[in-house]
């Protein structure tokens, strides 16, 4: 009974709730069924560094190989993000392996937090917020403010501000990685 | 978490441009939210525009290698026990041939020396003789079949291993110390020479008769043969390596379980085995004599011989005297030999001689001045034995060479010798009454040459007995021990008419 319940459940059962299960029976095709969700993302960002398609299928592959091992060794809080580093860290490798080193600029490389804030609401934050985008560079303030408060996309802020499509992504990453930090440090105050 | 199922068409929509600008916001947003995303999009970005196909064949691969793994997993497992249990049982079964000799021996034997053959032990002789024949059966195979029936030499067969070198000279020993045939009640083994149980420890070097045509050196690691001169007949010395030879004693010979003084004499084709004990530990058997060494030599003739021998007969400690004819003076320095052996000895200053020796045997006795006698043994262990004085002239010389060369009479004696002695004792052993017999009796001959403690062993009458005190005391004067140690001395007196 409780096979079907869950198998009715499926699309929403949780990634642990996946993890567990195959922690516990060793069933393979669980963790095919979780990796296969995921099996795009991954795929792309095999993608982005080895740029050949063979290659990047077979590196899908031997992630999966690494996330057999791996998983039964630590305990994987979050699956998701988790997945994204090895998979990160395995196309590195390669790289580093074919003596190809793609220089990756600072941008690109960066980390970014997974942990949602919790939706702040409240007068105090806002104002907090609006304090810290006026702390931040022109461009910076510009991107941020065309695709967070206006919900413009890429291409619409990139027509809209004049800069080109990889300008306005990192002005709108590195200006929300600022407002970040501008947050937790009036937070802290 | 953002949502879990990427919808990979909507990437690609928002790639080809097809999705509107709330779409593409709406993508670009998550994209900032979630890095993984982002790479990928920007992968999908730099790559080829179609990549449904890749992520379909992306997919059955990710089926096939969930499903058929096991079965792979299982393979080496397989192969790897399959190899496992290949290699013990052949280790096992090389193993094996050696373990079915070795515990009838070890049960039996103490093995603690490096020989590859042990020797006997304490605890093996003193089992009892039902076990031990048992285990008899064991041994024939990896011993010469001995044809006897007595169960004193399946007794031996069974304690003793692998039959040739030391185990003609064991065998000796040990039916000497078995007073009944067809009896075995306590067995053990002593040592020649002195009381220890046998064990053979530590250096041990063997060689086989059927290769033993030449001598000795070169055939035993650290044992050095070395001949004072080229002449054939001559002895030679022996060192034995690590062993004090500075002092130029050569080791201890012991042929057939008796001690020999020279092997010069043996034939080497005579010789079935030799066994060299090199180390120190061979004094803790042989004795002080064994610091040079010891060797063992086991004679082709003894060991069939004995084979058969022992079957019947036993080797015993012949105890004898040898007296004159004439005077029945003892002889001393008689030379005692066993025939066809060669082994012997000599009387001591009281004529007194003691030879190991089997029914049958013959003894060779041999004086200057005396004719030689043959003498046969036969039940008894103690033999008397008298020379004649030879008449004719000395034109023969009979070398003294056997055993340990006495020159010097160690034990108390009469001054002048026996012979005066038993002279003086025939013309004075007189009785008033006339009155014939024997008198017994034992005293104490001092260091300085006085007699005391007379005390009668065998007593014909009281008169006789104080007449044979009286002679004594007012006889020859003695000579005392060597060794200054007060020694008791027995005399029989003959009382004639």
């Amino acid at each position: 009974m409780k096979l079907f319940s869950l198998r009715k459940t499926k699309p929403q059962a949780g990634d642990e709730d996946l993890l567990q299960r195959y922690r516990q029976t060793g069933d393979l095709a669980l963790l095919g069924e979780l990796y296969e969700q995921y099996m795009p993302l991954v795929y792309g960002v095999c993608l982005k560094y080895l740029q050949d398609e063979e290659q990047s299928k077979d590196a899908v592959m031997q992630i999966f190989e690494e996330l057999i091992v791996k998983v039964t060794r630590h305990e994987v809080k979050q699956f998701k993000s988790w997945l994204y580093v090895l998979a990160r860290n395995f196309c590195l490798m390669q790289l580093r392996a074919g003596k190809k080193m793609e220089t990756l600029s600072i941008d690109e490389v960066m980390e970014f937090p997974f942990v949602l804030h919790p939706d702040e609401s409240n007068e105090a934050q806002l104002k907090q917020l609006e304090c810290c985008m006026r702390k931040l560079t022109a461009p910076q303030q510009q991107s941020i403010d065309l695709f967070y408060l206006r919900e413009k996309c890429y291409k619409e802020v990139a027509e809209i501000t004049g800069y080109s499509l990889n300008e306005v992504k990192s002005y709108i990453q590195n200006g929300k990685r600022n407002l970040k930090i501008c947050l937790e440090a009036n937070r802290e105050r | 978490m953002s949502a879990k199922k990427t919808d990979i068409s909507q990437i690609e929509k928002y790639l080809a441009g097809e999705l509107d600008t709330r779409a593409m916001h709406e993508l670009e947003r998550q994209a900032l939210n979630d890095p993984f995303l982002m790479d990928a999009l920007e992968g999908y970005e730099r790559a080829s525009k179609n990549q449904q196909a890749n992520l379909t064949d992306l997919s059955n691969r990710l089926q096939q290698r969930v499903h058929t793994k096991r079965r792979m997993v299982l393979w080496p497992a397989i192969a790897a026990s399959v190899l496992l249990f290949a290699g013990l049982g052949t280790w096992w079964l090389l193993r094996s041939p050696r373990i079915q000799p070795r515990p009838p021996q070890s049960s039996i034997v103490q093995s603690k020396s490096v020989t590859p053959k042990p020797a006997v032990s304490d605890s093996a002789i003193k089992q009892n003789a039902p076990q031990i024949a048992q285990t008899k059966h064991k041994f024939k195979k990896a011993h010469r079949t001995l044809k006897t029936s007595v169960v004193n030499e399946q007794v031996l067969a069974a304690v003793l291993p692998p039959a040739d070198k030391s185990a003609a000279y064991e065998r000796q020993k040990f039916t000497d110390t078995l007073t009944t045939p067809n009896e075995l009640k306590e067995v053990v083994v002593i040592g020649y020479g002195a009381q220890k149980k046998v064990s053979i420890t530590g250096a041990v070097a063997s060689i086989k008769a059927d290769s033993l045509t030449s001598t000795l050196s070169g055939r035993v690691a650290g044992v050095n043969v070395v001949t004072k001169n080229g002449r054939p007949g001559t002895s030679s010395r022996i060192q034995i390596r690590g062993i004090n030879t500075q002092s130029g004693v050569e080791p201890l010979y012991i042929v057939d379980g008796k001690l020999a003084d020279k092997i010069s004499d043996l034939k080497q084709n005579d010789v079935a085995s030799i066994n060299v004990l090199k180390d120190t530990s061979a004094t803790a058997i042989y004795g002080s004599r064994a610091a040079n060494g010891v060797i063992i030599i086991t004679t082709k003739k003894s060991k069939l011989d004995n084979l058969s021998e022992v079957e019947s007969k036993q080797t015993q400690l012949i105890a004898g005297r040898i007296l004159s004819k004439s005077g029945n003076e003892p002889l001393p320095g008689v030379a005692v030999k066993l025939a066809g052996k060669n082994t012997g000895v000599t009387t001591d200053a009281n004529g007194r001689f003691k030879i190991q020796a089997q029914k049958g045997d013959v003894l060779d006795i041999a004086y200057v001045g005396y004719q030689n006698e043959k003498v046969k043994v036969k039940g008894h262990d103690s033999l008397q034995i008298k020379l004649n004085e030879r008449q004719s002239a000395l034109s023969e010389v009979v070398v003294v060479g056997y055993g340990t060369p006495r020159e010097v009479i160690e034990e108390a004696h009469p001054t002048n010798g026996w012979q005066e002695f038993n002279k003086y004792l025939k013309e004075n052993a007189n009785l008033a009454d006339g009155k014939t017999g024997v008198v017994k009796l034992t005293f104490v001959v001092n260091a300085d040459n006085s007699l005391s403690d007379f005390k009668i062993v065998r007593s014909l009458n009281a008169q006789a007995d104080q007449e044979a005190i009286e002679l004594i005391k007012d006889g020859p004067s003695w000579q005392h021990n060597v060794n200054g140690q007060p020694e008791k001395v027995t005399v029989r007196i003959r009382f004639r008419k």
